[in-house]
């Protein structure tokens, strides 16, 4: 069979209208080459069949725009750039390079981050890390873009004269673990060399602050010496900007289904835009991409460890990969730790990981049978003491130092006569009293670090409440003290109670109470402070309790102030008359419980000359002068007093005039129905008061 | 002798175990099987007039390029060229232009002593009409190479629509290719659907069905075709650009 059937020869020079080809003869009559060529990889909106969001340039075009390089082919490709080994030719070593997307620079935010991402990365310099050479971005232009932009519907196919973003990174000549994967399931020993590896690659990157918010099969390469290269780390921040979330799968990516994962893959499209596998990232990466911390590679990395020891991606509930595969028990606890969905559940530290698994390797557990590795396991956990809630030894410290501030007032009383002069006995004496001395300080100290541990601890140590106590028990007692001693200056202050000789019991305990009742409310909103703080449970009701608090402080406030305004009434007010001849009479009181005005006329006759002044006695019998400066000089004959205090106490109130060297002849009591009938049973002195009424 | 059976080429889009000409031919190596003997002979038949081309322009006059073409295919048939050529084994074009070249180095004064007509003709070409085109075509060529991806292109393309056209055919729809083949390049609204509709006494949206269709199916059997020429399916972005690019002046 012929393939070149005869046909009439069309005229010589014919070309095509639209694009000025020479057109054929034969079959290809009336129809243009170069047109035929371009409808047939123009897409429609449809897609027809598999095709890549980005199709790499040829390896003669990118030698263009490289012309440092010798590129000698492609060696992987996916939506979100091209990989292609080549030579440098000055150097003469072998490296890699990858190309993203033309479409990429089109983010103008796109080349800053480039740039400051890119001089991150460059910096990590570490045998298991695949490391940057250069990065950049190199211009393009060729025919390949009149080709592509005149298509009709072309969506995918590259623009004109945009720059490609490269990077050049250290070619390893190997193969990448999603490869190992799809051959055949890894043996538990291999996983266990690899898993160190990556430990160290990552905890040498999270040193440096990079987070690699990608790790997954496809980049952890192996080089033909086993050795594991951890690759394009902190990409997907480049790429997908602040929300560094993984990037698509390069090479063939994971057909649904496969291996019976419980848990979907899902390869999402979105018109050029590839989104990963979510498989490996972690909760907190799916809900706030832009919020993650190194932790999300640990967790990533616990799905890596989980794939590789059992051939299947961590379901919803997880089961320990134990119980699928003939593992060592211990390498469960790793693994489910490193999967915790709580960040501050899992493991804080790569190097942490490294050293769980370093520790199960080393110490063979003679068989890897559940029922004997039981009992190595209470024994590790017994050891390490870590997986076990246990109380917090620090406050147990807190609590025995504590212990030696009664312990030492006992000790010379516990120590017979006869050893109280051993020197051991003596040196441990003075020991004790260091003890005792420091307790407070050092009770305080220890219960607040036992705080922080046992946050840290995250649900592993327990007695937050004995810490909080140790941490807050010495300060707040010293505040109570400095509380009272600033309630008794105030008092004193504003007159609240007396000072000096006249201090007595009633008001101490007036003083007493104030400070308690204060410094209980003080110390009480003081403690729930710190212990909501120290659960770090955010409590909404914080508002409330301070406001309630204020208040309570107004209302205090207002009842002292009320204490001293609150007008008391004066049922007997009268006037006396005494046997010499002289005669008091009151004509108004105006008091309040702490104040006191009184106002009346005296008429002294039997003597010359005479004080007149306010007193208060006490039940005590104790009169009390209310106000030294108040004494009046008065003279025989007749005249009008007023005299006032603010230091009302508990009494019986009178006037009374009284000579010279002290002793009273004439007085007038007054008060409350109350106070009248006490001072009628006490009866001395034979002083009357008559009722107003 | 042609032979009547080709090989096998399943390349449903997606399909893990598709096979092209090629891989076929690849696979098998040195040891050939019927399948990868009959994958070679059409791959040959389909492009022996690029490689025609190439050697007349390197200076032979007909009756030798005649010669040359056959002694080429004689050799290549016999599956020497496969052991070497690595870089180039992911495309057959590149692969027989490479062996090609290399023939012409080394191999064509061996030849020379094979007589005109001596020796079993595998394949049998179409001289005269070869020359034919080969005159028409002569004109202003850049570069043996560039020509011979030009040409390798036609008779791609011209496969491709022979087949398009075979399978209307045996659809009925034989009228039908004949009208609507130059919607294959035309460009949206350059050619009124009205005026085809009212000869093929189909209305407009119908035809616009048709067109589509039709456009459609011979990306497919396009694609398909360069596949069969390639080592790996996924390349044929790349070599449909290569070709496009023979085209740019």
């Amino acid at each position: 069979m012929d393939t070149v059937k005869s046909n009439q020869p069309m005229p010589e020079g014919s070309k095509c209208p639209q694009c000025g080809t020479p057109l054929p003869t034969g079959a290809l009559a009336g129809l243009c080459p170069a047109c035929l060529l371009k409808a047939g990889a123009a897409a429609d909106t449809v897609t027809e069949g598999r095709q890549p969001a980005f199709n790499p340039p040829p390896v003669a075009e990118l030698a263009a725009i490289f012309p440092q390089l010798e590129i000698l082919e492609l060696i992987g490709k996916g939506g979100m750039g091209a990989v292609y080994k080549a030579r440098q030719k000055q150097l003469d070593r072998i490296v890699a390079l990858k190309i993203l997307p033309p479409g990429i620079g089109d983010d103008p935010a796109f080349a800053e981050r480039f740039a400051r991402e890119a001089k991150a990365l460059a910096k990590l310099n570490h045998p298991g890390i695949v490391t940057l050479y250069e990065f950049g971005s190199s211009g393009r232009e060729s025919a390949q873009t009149k080709f592509e932009s005149s298509q009709a519907s072309q969506s995918r196919l590259t623009s004109a004269a945009t720059p490609i973003y490269f990077f050049l990174m250290e070619f390893v000549d190997g193969v990448n673990l999603r490869q190992l994967l799809n051959a055949g399931r890894i043996s538990p020993r291999e996983a266990l060399a690899i898993v160190p590896q990556i430990c160290d690659a990552l905890q040498f990157a999270h040193d440096q602050g990079i987070v690699h918010r990608d790790i997954k099969p496809e980049n952890i390469l192996l080089d033909r010496r086993g050795r594991v290269k951890v690759a394009d780390f902190g990409l997907a921040k480049i790429v997908e900007g602040g929300a560094g979330g993984p990037l698509p799968a390069e090479g063939r990516p994971l057909e649904a289904g496969a291996r019976g994962a419980t848990c979907p893959t899902l390869e999402l499209t979105d018109a050029g835009k590839t989104m990963g596998t979510p498989n490996y990232m972690s909760p907190e990466q799916i809900v706030a991409p832009g919020e993650v911390d190194h932790r999300a590679d640990i967790y990533a990395l616990g799905v890596v460890f989980y794939q590789m020891l059992t051939g299947e991606l961590p379901g919803q509930k997880i089961e320990p990969p134990s119980s699928k595969v003939q593992i060592d028990v211990r390498l469960d606890e790793v693994v489910l730790r490193a999967l915790e969905k709580k960040p501050a559940l899992r493991y804080q530290q790569v190097s942490e990981v490294k050293t769980c698994v370093e520790t199960i390797v080393s110490t063979p557990s003679g068989s890897s049978r559940r029922e004997e590795a039981q009992t190595e396991k209470s024994e590790i956990r017994n050891r390490k003491s870590e997986s076990v809630p246990r109380f917090s030894r620090m406050a147990i410290v807190g609590v025995i130092w504590a212990a030696m501030l009664p312990l030492r007032q006992l000790q010379p009383l516990l120590t017979p006569a006869d050893l109280r002069h051993n020197p051991l006995v003596e040196i441990f004496a003075v020991c004790l009293a260091f003890l005792f001395w420091t307790a407070p300080l050092g009770m305080t100290i220890l219960g607040w670090i036992a705080v922080t541990q046992i946050r840290r601890s995250a649900g592993k140590l327990y007695g937050m409440w004995l810490a909080v106590f140790e941490g807050l028990l010495f300060p707040l007692l010293a505040l109570d003290v400095l509380l009272g001693w600033l309630m008794f200056v105030f008092g004193v202050a504003f007159h609240f109670w007396l000072s000096g000789p006249n201090y007595d019991q009633a008001h101490n305990a007036q003083w007493f109470l104030a400070t308690f009742i204060v410094s209980l409310g003080i110390d009480y909103w003081i403690v729930r402070v710190v212990w909501r703080a120290a659960n770090k449970t955010k409590d909404t009701n914080m508002k409330k309790y301070t406001i309630a608090t204020i208040t309570a402080l107004c209302l205090a406030a207002l009842f002292l102030a009320a204490n001293y305004y609150w007008p008391v009434k004066s049922d007997y007010i009268g006037e006396s008359s005494f046997p010499k001849g002289d005669s008091i009479k009151i004509t108004s009181v105006s008091r309040t419980k702490k104040q006191m005005v009184v106002k009346g006329q005296f008429n002294l006759v039997s003597a010359d000359n005479a004080k007149l002044a306010l007193f208060i006695t006490m039940p005590q019998d104790v009169m009390v002068l209310t106000d030294p400066k108040q004494v009046m000089e008065i003279s025989s004959g007749q005249g009008n007093f007023e005299l006032s205090t603010s230091h009302v106490v508990p009494g019986w109130s009178h006037v009374t005039m009284y000579s010279t060297n002290g002793t009273g002849f004439a007085g007038v009591y007054f008060g409350t129905k109350q106070e009248a009938s006490e001072e009628r049973e006490r009866d001395s002195g034979g002083y009357r008061s008559t009722p107003v009424k | 002798m042609t032979s009547e059976h080709s090989a096998p080429a399943s390349t449903s889009p997606g399909d893990i175990f598709a096979t092209t000409h090629w891989t076929v031919v690849l696979a098998a190596g040195k040891r050939s099987t019927p399948q990868s003997d009959g994958a070679l002979e059409e791959l040959c038949r389909t492009y022996w007039f690029p490689l025609y081309a190439y050697v007349r322009r390197h200076g032979h006059n007909k009756e030798d390029a005649e010669d040359l073409t056959q002694a080429f295919f004689a050799r290549f048939l016999e599956k020497n060229y496969l052991a070497g050529l690595s870089a180039e084994r992911g495309r057959f074009r590149a692969f027989l232009l490479a062996s090609l070249k290399h023939f012409l180095i080394n191999d064509w004064k061996k030849s020379q002593r094979q007589k005109r007509g001596g020796g079993e003709m595998p394949l049998s070409l179409d001289w005269r009409t070869a020359d034919t085109i080969f005159h028409i075509a002569a004109v202003n060529e850049p570069s043996p190479d560039r020509a011979f991806d030009r040409e390798w292109a036609l008779a791609l393309l011209t496969k491709v629509i022979e087949r398009l056209q075979k399978e209307c055919e045996a659809d009925g729809k034989a009228k039908l290719f004949g009208q609507l083949k130059i919607f294959l390049t035309a460009g949206k609204g350059e050619l009124s659907h009205a005026e085809v509709a009212k000869k093929l006494g189909m209305d407009e949206t119908a035809v616009r069905v048709a067109i589509h269709r039709l456009r459609k199916r011979y990306r497919e059997l396009l694609r398909d075709e360069i596949a069969q020429t390639l080592a790996d399916a996924a390349d044929v972005d790349e070599e449909m650009r290569a070709l496009f690019g023979a085209f740019s002046a």
